[in-house]
């Protein structure tokens, strides 16, 4: 193998490792979200919650990233969607570094949910609630005065 | 630092890897050849010499490198990055050993070595040794780089020596990269030097290939600029030694701009920066054509100190006067709706490079006789102030007078401060806006719109009971009391309100947002909701009728030059404004369709 990108890297030396699962819980909104390792499981069924402190790579300052930053990275970046800003989403990501990718097995596999997004337009909903309180004066407008009918005393309001 | 030999280095950077991690003995030397040349290269000793007529540096070493290939390889890569610092403005020193490291296999290698058993803390160790040769190389190779930066700058370029770093657009082009080598070289260095001394205030130019061809070929320069700017001679030799060559060499910007909106504006010599003079650095940076930007339909010294005065009688006349007769002249000349016209009708100005053309300097031209006439800057900032007295606040009336509810909520409740003497109102009608703006002489009138809207509330501050202050509270997206800000502070006739007046203003805001003083934010907040779903103001995309421009013309007299015409289509045909709308119209159209081979939609 020759590892060339930032998952493959991480795989290779979780291959060394002689880890089969990990699992990382991904959860995001707004501008924001978080990436954080559930478990470990070794091929041997042994299960950890915490990876060695293990350098994966060294950037051109000479700064060594660790196989638990480079995965957060991998992870983080795997699902196809926005899971981070506006809506965001959560899920759950795994990487099996022995998964067999010719036999349709992932080595890094996504279930995630995505929000939706909503349409806040409450202001008239708002409008509608302060009318009900009655104030003819807060209105700048030229409308004649409602009638004092049951739907306009219910808080119905012009178009 | 020993002066070991390549070997001996080799020899320890392999002992360190080792002492981190001892399995590497098992591992052989061609498999981590690139871990130690980083290591062993990183306690070289190396120095760049610049070579003459070169700016690629001669760079050494000690002990020598012999022929390892891998270390000669990434010296070049050295000379590459010191070459490329000395060659481009703004940018970074590119060295890239961690990438290198990365395609020599250095995650295989932990790989390898975990499977062999190796300790997770060896790894780290052996993984530090690398980090630290990296970095140790990078700090000494970004050292390398100032240093012959330094020294091109000293010897090509002593003008720059003060330059911080890295070079600017105009510092690089005058170091001529692309002659490194050339036997020219000596003399295009010269001419440049001479070009950006003579003319820097077009230092953008000067840097077009086709100038920068001709300067160095040592051909006439005066006339190229002359074309590609429109200049006269004399207006030529007004920008001449216009900027000290320090600030062209360390400043991006140059006066290019300036000097096609001073062509644009038909501006006098005379009354150009320096009074049209050569040599003229001082008055060049301190001028308003240097800070103003483009799009003023009158000349921008006119602006002067009263920029928000000049700009609100500027737009109002715009609004009032000049739009609908921009879309009155549509409507005649039945153009087709495309977008550069329907632009040109909402903001009545042509942008464009150039300074817009011969159609933006006709149009500038009869806005110029329409509007300022022969008056000069002091005159006719005079009449803008009369103008604001008078008009402002009858706009605002005449729009309530329409209006069957006039007014908007007011911010709070009057306030009054601890000691008695100060009291605060807010303003809720144009008719307060009109007697504010009446008894302290100033223009509060034109606020009115904004006020409309709800995106501002006027306060009056009184001392004693006696007008003293006007206040422009700015009211963010969300009505509360922390997004409210303080707009314009000012007392009779826009002067700065007295010292003293400052602390009430400062309680008054406090007991806001502090909820001591209560507001009325869900008032204003369903009143803004109303207005932004049916605006009755005189603010709209479209423009006002025909019929409006000519009612409201004979309060702009007061703005207009002596001898203006009584009414509106007289002055528009007397000032040519008429003549030159249509002109821009046609311009747009034409050169729109020509663009885009066909109309641009809506």
């Amino acid at each position: 193998m020759n590892p060339t990108t930032l998952p493959d890297r991480a795989v290779a030396l979780l291959r060394a490792l002689d880890i089969e699962e990990i699992e990382y819980s991904l959860s995001g909104g707004g501008d924001s979200g978080e990436a954080e390792l559930i478990h470990v499981r070794r091929r041997d069924g042994a299960m950890a919650y915490a990876l060695p402190d293990l350098p994966v790579i060294i950037d051109d300052f000479g700064h060594v990233a660790t196989l638990l930053f480079v995965l957060d990275r991998v992870v983080a970046d795997a699902p196809d969607g926005d899971w981070v800003n506006n809506e965001g989403g959560h899920g759950k990501v795994w990487v099996r570094p022995f998964a067999d990718e010719t036999n349709d097995e992932e080595v890094i596999e996504c279930d995630m949910t995505y929000g939706v997004e909503d349409d806040y337009d409450d202001d008239d909903d708002e409008f509608d609630d302060d009318d009900l309180d009655g104030e003819p004066d807060d209105d700048p407008d030229d409308d004649p005065p409602a009638p004092a009918s049951p739907s306009a005393q219910a808080g119905e309001v012009d178009q | 630092m020993n002066a070991s030999s390549w070997l001996e280095l080799k020899t320890e950077a392999h002992r360190q890897l080792v002492e981190a991690c001892p399995l590497l003995v098992d591992i052989p030397l061609k498999r981590i050849a690139a871990l130690l040349t980083i290591i062993a290269l990183s306690g070289v000793r190396l120095s760049a010499r610049t070579i003459a007529g070169r700016l690629e540096p001669d760079l050494s070493t000690r002990p020598s490198l012999h022929a390892d290939k891998l270390a000669q390889y990434l010296l070049q890569g050295i000379v590459d990055a010191l070459t490329d610092y000395v060659s481009h403005a703004r940018h970074n020193v590119e060295v890239n050993h961690g990438s290198w490291l990365d395609s020599h296999g250095f995650t295989e290698l932990i790989a390898d070595l975990l499977v062999r058993g190796a300790a997770h803390d060896q790894l780290s160790a052996l993984a530090n040794v690398v980090a630290r040769a990296v970095e140790k190389l990078r700090v000494r190779i970004d050292a390398l780089c100032d240093t012959h930066l330094e020294d091109i700058l000293a010897r090509d370029l002593p003008h720059a020596s003060s330059l911080p770093k890295t070079l600017t657009q105009n510092a690089e082009w005058m170091l001529a990269p692309e002659t490194s080598g050339d036997p020219r070289r000596v003399m295009v260095l010269v001419r440049r030097l001479q070009a950006m001394q003579m003319y820097g205030a077009l230092a953008s130019t000067l840097r077009d290939p086709d100038i920068t061809q001709a300067v160095d070929d040592g051909e006439p320069l005066a006339p190229l600029l002359m074309a590609k700017h429109g200049l006269t001679n004399a207006e030529l030799r007004a920008v001449r030694e216009a900027r000290r060559l320090h600030r062209v060499i360390v400043q991006p910007t140059d006066f290019a701009i300036a000097v096609e909106e001073l062509k644009a504006h038909e501006v006098p010599l005379t009354e150009w920066p320096g009074n049209g003079q050569p040599g003229q650095p001082e008055a060049w940076g301190g001028s308003v054509w240097l800070k103003m930007p483009r799009n003023h339909l009158i000349r921008p010294d006119y602006v002067g100190d009263q920029a928000d005065g000049v700009k609100d009688a500027m737009n109002a006349l715009r609004d009032d006067l000049l739009r609908p007769l921009v879309a009155e002249r549509l409507r005649l000349g039945a153009f087709e709706r495309i977008r550069p016209l329907e632009t040109f009708a909402r903001s009545v100005e042509l942008g464009g490079s150039g300074g817009g053309g011969i159609a933006r300097r006709k149009l500038l031209a009869a806005i110029r006789s329409a509007v300022v006439g022969p008056r000069r800057a002091k005159a006719f900032r005079e009449a803008v102030a009369r103008w604001h007295r008078r008009v402002a606040s009858l706009s605002a009336l005449r729009h309530e007078r329409r209006a069957r509810r006039p007014g908007w909520p007011e911010l709070c409740a009057p306030w009054r401060s601890e000691c008695g003497h100060f009291e605060i109102v807010a303003l809720s009608s144009a008719t307060d806006l009109v007697e504010e703006g009446r008894l302290l002489e100033h223009c509060v009138g034109g606020y009115y719109d904004i006020c409309r809207r709800g995106d501002t509330q006027i306060l009056s501050l009184r001392e004693d009971g006696r007008r003293v202050a006007t206040v422009e509270i700015k009211l963010g997206s969300e009505i509360d009391a922390p997004t409210l800000y303080v707009g314009q502070f000012q007392a009779r006739r826009n002067t700065p309100p007295a010292r003293h007046l400052h602390e009430p203003l400062r309680d008054f805001l406090s007991a806001l947002r502090s909820g001591t003083h209560a507001m009325n934010a869900m008032k204003i907040k369903r009143y803004r909701k109303r207005m932004q779903d049916r605006w009755d103001g005189s603010w709209s995309v479209d423009a006002l009728p025909l019929a409006y421009a000519r009612e409201v013309f004979p309060f702009y007299l007061p703005l207009l030059p002596r001898g203006t015409p009584d009414t509106f289509d007289a002055w528009c045909a007397q000032s040519g404004l008429a003549g030159a709308i249509d002109e821009v119209l046609t311009y747009l159209a034409t050169t729109s369709v020509d663009r885009s081979n066909g109309l641009i939609p809506y």
